[in-house]
């Protein structure tokens, strides 16, 4: 496999990766703001 | 499950959770600005990062962004988290389909701008739509005692004439 395909594939992945961990850090805060 | 593609069918959509909350007008205002916020951010934040994302990940990241959103707006505000469907119904009607590319737009072109004000627009109509619907129950029911607006149908009706003269005046094609 091309290098750069697969560097461009894992910035993805890793991307996504975090994006699904900002939506558990909103999930977690949420529940640590309630009153 | 496809969207309709007039903007004010979608409107009255996104307008349905309303109808149950027992919100006054100054409640319904407040979570319909919550909404339109909500929706802009998400256009924002989507557009740009949209490529960002895997192969087909992005519409399962959109639902997720959505569902987490809904519960923790619950968790922190109380609003039921079924405030959520008005902004998917708000949603422009293109967004995340494989066929639009947004490659094939720049990022400082003229489009964006174009883009964001009609979603800009969009998002203020609603938020007027939903005052006027709620002014329009408040005083049919509690200044004049109208049997007709302590039922969905009251507003339903008043949303149907709105309808009416929305075709009789002109077309826009937003979204």
């Amino acid at each position: 496999m091309n290098f750069k395909k697969f560097l461009l594939a894992a910035g993805q992945y890793l991307f996504l990766a975090l994006f699904l961990g900002l939506l558990g850090a909103i999930l977690y805060a949420a529940q640590f703001l309630r009153r | 499950m496809r969207l309709p593609e007039r903007f004010f069918s979608r409107l009255l959509l996104a307008y349905l959770p309303f109808m149950v909350y027992p919100y006054d007008l100054f409640r319904a205002g407040a979570a319909a600005v919550w909404v339109v916020v909500f929706l802009w951010v998400t256009v924002f934040s989507f557009w740009f990062t949209r490529r960002l994302f895997p192969g087909r990940s992005i519409k399962h990241a959109f639902f997720l962004w959505l569902i987490v959103w809904a519960q923790a707006a619950w968790t922190l505000t109380r609003l039921p988290p079924h405030w959520v469907l008005s902004v998917f119904f708000l949603m422009p009607v293109s967004f995340l389909d494989a066929e639009a590319k947004p490659g094939h737009i720049r990022v400082f072109s003229r489009e964006v701008p174009r883009y964001f004000f009609e979603r800009a627009l969009g998002g203020s109509a609603f938020v007027i739509f939903v005052m006027v619907m709620v002014f329009v129950r408040e005083a049919g029911e509690k200044k004049f005692g109208i049997r007709l607006f302590e039922q969905p149908a009251g507003p339903l009706f008043v949303a149907a004439g709105m309808a009416f003269l929305w075709k009789k005046t002109h077309r826009f094609s937003w979204g």
